[in-house]
């Protein structure tokens, strides 16, 4: 299973904050620098949750099953929030 | 009839009410229209007037008309000025897309302007009176209006209201703030505005481009205190204190981020109206 980005999101870092705008919720939300950084990721293509743990390996001192939970909750509420998609 | 011009809107307004009429000769004389004027288009056409039921013989009411239509409940007919300005503020909220619309006042030095949003009760048209009444130039008292191409700030001149307390404090610590009559006993209690400087009218199709975003607290026992707000907090505060952000959708939130990536934003707590001066002039001096 794969992730993309909704259409229409806007993402923006400002300042030192990061700021998501999702069409499909209307919602505004600070987010954490790392959930940003997941954001950038779909963005270049669409992810699964191994290439993103994968990709986050580089970045990030968390241990794997740490950096797994962090993404697979971060997914699950970017997908509740109507800010990501599940491609089947 | 009255023409009022208040850049970048033009309103109408039809009353026979002489408290109304009076109001509107002294806090908007310089924004009335000459005659020769009237026949070109406004956005708003407002009436103000007593609705003709029996209730008028034993206690008074007035209602506010847009284009024919009644948006609000009347109220008591000693309210009418204040309904006229709630209703216009109305009337610009709900009838307002091709700008961003915050709901703060925006006053200006030395060409930039400062945003003061607020919840209601911060002690926003107080600074801002206090500010204007101290030489800085008014651009709006109740709602910041933003261009979303330029980003810059659209002066809508209109008399500051002042609630409660807040009316004695402006009036006995500037001689130079001119006030119309007091209303009691509204839904915001006292309430009396303060008619802008005639500079601010003259200088009303002069935009501006944002300095500084502060939100200001009033606190009656604190200290003057100025504290750098991250600017991601100050977006997402500036959407809650949008009309019409979530109408907008993707170009406000874009016009948001530009806006206040290009400002510096602070929170400000406050009691000494004297203290408050003279920090935002020194702001203003550090350009």
């Amino acid at each position: 299973m794969r992730y993309s980005l909704n259409e229409g999101l806007q993402y923006r870092q400002v300042g030192t904050q990061c700021l998501v705008y999702s069409n499909q919720s209307r919602e505004t939300l600070l987010v954490h620098s790392m959930a940003f950084k997941l954001i950038e990721l779909i963005n270049d293509a669409p992810q699964t949750i191994e290439s993103l743990c994968e990709a986050m390996a580089n970045i990030q001192a968390f241990s794997v099953s740490e950096r797994q939970d962090f993404i697979e909750v971060t997914l699950e509420k970017f997908t509740d929030l109507g800010i990501i998609k599940c491609i089947h | 009839m009255f023409y009022i011009s208040i850049p970048p809107f033009d309103v109408q307004l039809e009353t026979d009410i002489p408290a109304v009429i009076n109001s509107i000769n002294h806090m908007y004389q310089y924004a009335l229209k000459p005659v020769e004027d009237t026949e070109k288009f406004s956005d708003f056409h407002i009436r103000i007037a007593s609705p003709s039921s029996i209730r008028k013989y034993y206690r008074p009411q007035v209602q506010f008309y847009i284009d024919g239509k009644t948006p609000f409940k009347p109220l008591p007919l000693s309210q009418a000025f204040p309904f006229f300005e709630w209703g216009l503020n109305w009337c610009i909220a709900s009838h307002t897309y091709q700008y961003l619309l915050l709901h703060a006042a925006v006053v200006e030095k030395g060409n930039q302007a400062l945003i003061l949003p607020g919840y209601p009760g911060a002690g926003k048209s107080t600074l801002c009176a206090a500010l204007v009444s101290s030489g800085w130039r008014l651009l709006s008292d109740e709602m910041a209006v933003i261009d979303t191409k330029t980003l810059e700030l659209i002066p809508v001149v209109r008399p500051i209201s002042l609630k409660n307390e807040s009316i004695n404090v402006i009036s006995e610590s500037f001689s130079n703030a001119e006030f119309g009559e007091s209303f009691l006993d509204t839904a915001k209690g006292t309430v009396s505005h303060m008619k802008p400087p005639k500079q601010s009218f003259i200088q009303r199709n002069q935009r501006v481009q944002l300095k500084w975003v502060v939100f200001p607290r009033y606190l009656a026992t604190q200290s003057t205190l100025l504290t750098e707000k991250e600017k991601g907090e100050t977006l997402i505060e500036l959407a809650e204190n949008s009309f019409n952000y979530n109408v907008l959708g993707s170009q406000g939130f874009n016009v948001l981020c530009d806006l206040v990536a290009s400002a510096r934003c602070y929170k400000f707590e406050y009691s000494c109206l004297d203290e408050a001066i003279d920090l935002f002039q020194t702001l203003a001096n550090e350009q």
